[in-house]
């Protein structure tokens, strides 16, 4: 990593390095079992395609929403061994998405001596991608990073006691985003080239003996990251303007670490059910380094003005969390259940340094301003929630309500003020209908919910939650489902007037031969969404913006096996009809697999995405893509 | 005193010596296996067989009659009505106590009407499963369970490597412990005993109280979508309960339908409210 440069991307350079040193742990496996003991057993698969792709329309727009490219793909890797003198024992490896086709890859590899001793390792990396056409200058953001994540567990269950674990967990960011930055009232295009990693590891002691069962989990955390900036371009964004970003860069470095401590207990009789959770976590946070942005005032003519930031931070943050719940079987009948969290989070933080603001004429010596900054700062949260709930069930009917209570308070200071708070109190009811008979059950529900005083303009004062499911099993594998979900939040014109009402709701039939090796099923849903904000006024009436989203999800899905050759697909529409952004994709996929000679497997696949918006065609694009694979099955 | 106590032993001798003499004794297993000899053989190299003869020939021989009833009136006239053909369930309780009194409390579906004990497991007489089952476990729960041993061959299901989990990975038909008990509060159900991260109480849970645990998402026997979900579009799971979405959340556009590429830790995060990162 260079001190004000572009990160080099090591998440891509071990990623090239990963996909052959992966191939290479499979095949010393394989080969490894032509030296194993004797009956071993060794099963598994190994799946390879290429895949190619028309495109139509903009593809960048299309890698936007997909991110699904041409080229070659692992599609899967299996490798089981099960040990000739005990089935328990044994490893597998798996791994699928890796050849750059797919915007995810994945392994996983476990093993198990048959005893108290088990691994578990898993790696996964996905790419994020927001890359907008070149030309666009709606929302000037470009993503383009990925996230690398390492999973590690160890366990041994020797103890009669207890169960003891070990977690080693590690993810990376790398990449940039580019996206505005705000500098002399205006905004300007910055690039930020990504270097993030988080470590933690655990160890994890769960009882097995004793009548409440004890989780203990100790922890520790590093998150580091080492952003670097620099300038997507010189000139302002939005409005044409004399003034260019000239220079931009960081050495800061920002991390954050600290042990993490997680207790739960939990246990059970006939008559009552127990889960309690505490979590304790001081976190220290420390930010050093030197930021600093350089204008070409009038591009250069007037001289130039830069800003330095000298300024290192430092912060301890305690969270402490529980949570409590309780279900008490009154009678067969009658059941009881309380639900209570508290969380704190508490932050003492300090400022320490000075801001340099140097500004330089052609023609005359440079003029500096310099700041000093030594500040204090304390913010504390408190939530707290209390909910009581009353169920009664007799037979196929159930029925529950109950209430619940919440608050939370926000109180900050700077080291020479007073300190300031701000509160929010809830109150609301439930209530609960369930009906569950011979393969149909039903359900509905509502909550509501009013809050006092609003910390944000734009807090709800009242919020309104209603849901229902139905699922009903028709026999000879056939089932319906349908669900709904309203929800309506409010607050006072006083406040910012906001009207945010949201349904979804939807059914599905879906069906499951005898033996499961066919099934098919249709879904329609429906999700209208609408949010009137107000606006805060310049003068005269309020104005007041609106979201609205009106879409329409029609989904098919179904697998078949006739005459060997397993076919499956799936096909979804969705069309927005909204006043916002009216627009209509497709995306389907189908593949057929065919038993080939030596077992194997051929496999051909096709799928086809397009993006049709109402108003304008610049982000259109109709792409088919298309391949084949073939799996080789061994055992 | 001493002759008076002398004279009642003595009495007591001659009553029980004559009872002794005018009792039948207690028909044995060779009794039974003059009948029923090949019955008798393989009972005997069975596991209930071994397991009575390791504690005793005299346990093993009494084998029969243990299960069957007294068989003094039959070893006189073998006919099947004075003999208890098929033992009901308070019979193997006499041995079983423990699993007896599990399942009467807590798994009373396997309790009910006639279904007893042998509708479940072998009795010894002839080629069993392993734990004396009457055959295979996921052809056995099978027989009324269909639909759910059925999902095992969905594209998705608990699998290792190619193998389906057994039944009894996560369901004990006696019920052994609190994980297999209906659960008063409606979550960490067995899922917890392997999942016990994605099942951990954490300070932002996810789902919520008022789902109902992992089946609110998961279909736990199999499914024919991807991550055993309940649902083929994952995006539509989550808009089920998460329709009143911030605008900046553009629904019609594929990169805010992959949820989880930022709302990574949706399992429940005790370090962001909004699941970005575990």
């Amino acid at each position: 990593m260079t001190a004000f440069g572009v990160a080099r991307d090591r998440d891509a350079k071990r990623t090239t390095l990963l996909h052959p040193a992966l191939l290479a742990l499979a095949v010393m496996l394989a080969s490894r079992a032509a030296a194993d003991e004797p009956g071993a057993r060794w099963a598994g698969s190994i799946g390879v395609g290429a895949v190619g792709s028309q495109v139509s329309g903009s593809e960048e727009s299309f890698r936007t929403q997909h991110d699904s490219r041409s080229g070659l793909s692992l599609e899967s890797l299996l490798l089981e061994r099960r040990s000739a003198t005990d089935p328990n024992a044994g490893s597998v490896v798996q791994a699928w998405g890796f050849g750059g086709a797919e915007p995810s890859q994945h392994a996983r590899f476990r093993w198990s001596d048959g005893g108290p001793w088990g691994l578990k390792l898993d790696y996964d990396r996905r790419r994020s991608f927001f890359a907008l056409r070149d030309e666009e200058t709606l929302s000037h953001r470009r993503d383009d990073w990925s996230l690398t994540s390492w999973h590690g567990r160890v366990k041994w269950d020797g103890l009669r006691a207890a169960t003891v674990s070990a977690r080693l967990h590690r993810t990376t960011r790398s990449g940039s985003v580019e996206r505005p930055f705000y500098g002399l009232s205006e905004t300007y295009p910055l690039r930020v080239a990504l270097d993030d990693a988080t470590t933690e590891a655990a160890v994890r002691l769960e009882t097995k003996t004793l009548p409440v069962r004890i989780e203990l989990e100790q922890s520790w955390i590093r998150a580091d990251r080492r952003d670097r900036y620099s300038p997507a371009g010189e000139t302002a964004i939005a409005i044409p303007d004399p003034d260019e970003l000239a220079g931009i860069a960081t050495t800061r470095n920002d991390r954050q670490s600290g042990p993490s401590t997680v207790l739960t207990a939990s246990g059970a009789t006939t008559r009552m059910e127990l889960l309690a959770s505490a979590v304790y976590m001081p976190v220290s946070l420390e930010t050093r380094g030197v930021t600093a942005t350089t204008f070409a005032v009038d591009g250069g003519a007037r001289g130039s003005a830069e800003m330095v930031d000298l300024v290192a931070s430092s912060a301890d943050r305690a969270t402490t969390a529980a949570t409590l719940r309780l279900g008490l079987r009154l009678t067969p009948s009658w059941t009881l259940r309380l639900d209570a969290d508290h969380r704190d989070a508490n932050t003492d933080g300090r400022l320490l340094g000075e801001r340099l603001l140097r500004l330089a004429n052609p023609d005359g010596p440079a003029v500096e301003f310099r700041s000093p900054v030594d500040d204090g700062t304390r913010f504390e949260s408190t939530d707290q929630r209390t909910q009581l709930e009353i169920a009664w069930s007799r037979g196929a009917i159930s029925f529950a309500t109950g209430g619940f209570e919440a608050s939370r308070t926000v109180r900050w200071n700077l080291a020479e003020e007073r300190e300031t708070a701000a509160g929010r109190d809830s109150t609301g009811t439930l209530f609960r209908l369930g009906w569950q008979g011979a393969g149909v059950s039903a359900s509905v529900e509502h909550t509501r919910g009013t809050f006092e005083r609003s910390i944000f303009r734009t807090d709800p004062q009242t919020v309104d939650r209603t849901s229902l499911r139905i699922r009903a099993r028709l026999g000879k594998g056939w089932e319906i489902h349908s669900n709904g979900r309203f929800e309506n939040s409010s607050n006072p014109q006083a406040v910012a007037g906001l009207d945010h009402d949201s349904a979804s709701y939807g059914a599905g039939l879906a069906w499951t031969s005898a033996d499961g090796g066919e099934s098919f099923g249709v879904r329609a849903d429906s999700t209208d969404l609408r949010a009137e904000t107000g606006v805060l006024p310049a003068g005269g009436a309020t104005p007041v913006s609106i979201y609205d989203l009106s879409l329409l999800t029609a989904t098919a899905y179904g697998n078949v096996s006739i005459r060997g050759v397993a076919a499956s697909a799936a096909a979804t529409r969705v069309r927005d009809r909204g006043e916002t952004w009216p627009v209509a994709s497709w995306t389907a996929r189908a593949r057929l697999v065919a038993p080939g000679p030596r077992h194997t497997d051929v496999a051909v696949f096709g799928e086809y995405s397009s993006w049709d918006q109402d108003r304008g065609d610049l982000d259109d694009f109709d792409v088919f893509r298309y391949g084949i694979a073939l799996v080789w099955r061994f055992d | 005193m001493n002759v008076t106590a002398l004279l009642l032993a003595l009495m007591v001798a001659v009553v029980s010596g004559g009872t002794a003499t005018a009792e039948q004794p207690a028909a044995t297993s060779s009794d039974c296996a003059t009948c029923h000899e090949e019955t008798a053989v393989q009972f005997a190299k069975g596991p209930h067989g071994r397991a009575m003869a390791r504690t005793s020939p005299e346990t093993l021989a009494r084998s029969c009659t243990g299960c069957h009833g007294d068989a003094a009136e039959h070893l006189q006239d073998p006919t099947t009505a004075n003999i208890r053909r098929i033992p009901g369930p308070e019979v193997c309780a006499a041995c079983h106590e423990k699993a007896a009194r599990e399942i009467r409390l807590l798994a009373a579906g396997h309790a009910h009407g006639e279904r007893g004990c042998l509708e479940c497991h072998a009795s010894g007489h002839q080629h069993a499963a392993e734990r004396l089952l009457a055959t295979e476990p996921a052809a056995l729960c099978g027989r009324c369970h269909s639909r759910e041993t059925a999902a095992a061959s969905l594209p998705f299901a608990h699998r290792q490597g190619r193998e389906p989990f057994p039944c009894t990975a996560c369901h004990s038909a006696h019920d052994t412990g609190a994980i297999d008990r209906p659960s008063i509060l409606g979550v960490r159900g067995p899922c917890a005993g392997c999942h016990a991260d994605k099942a951990a109480l954490r300070v932002f849970e996810h789902p919520p109280r008022e789902a109902s645990g992992c089946t609110s998402c998961h279909a736990a026997h199999g499914s024919p979508n991807a991550r055993m979900l309940v649902r083929h579009d994952p995006a539509i799971l989550c808009i089920e309960c998460h329709a009143n979405l911030p605008s900046s959340h553009d629904l019609n556009r594929g990169r805010y339908r992959a949820c989880t590429t930022c709302h990574a830790a949706i399992h429940g995060s005790n370090r962001n409210s909004l699941l970005f990162d575990d």
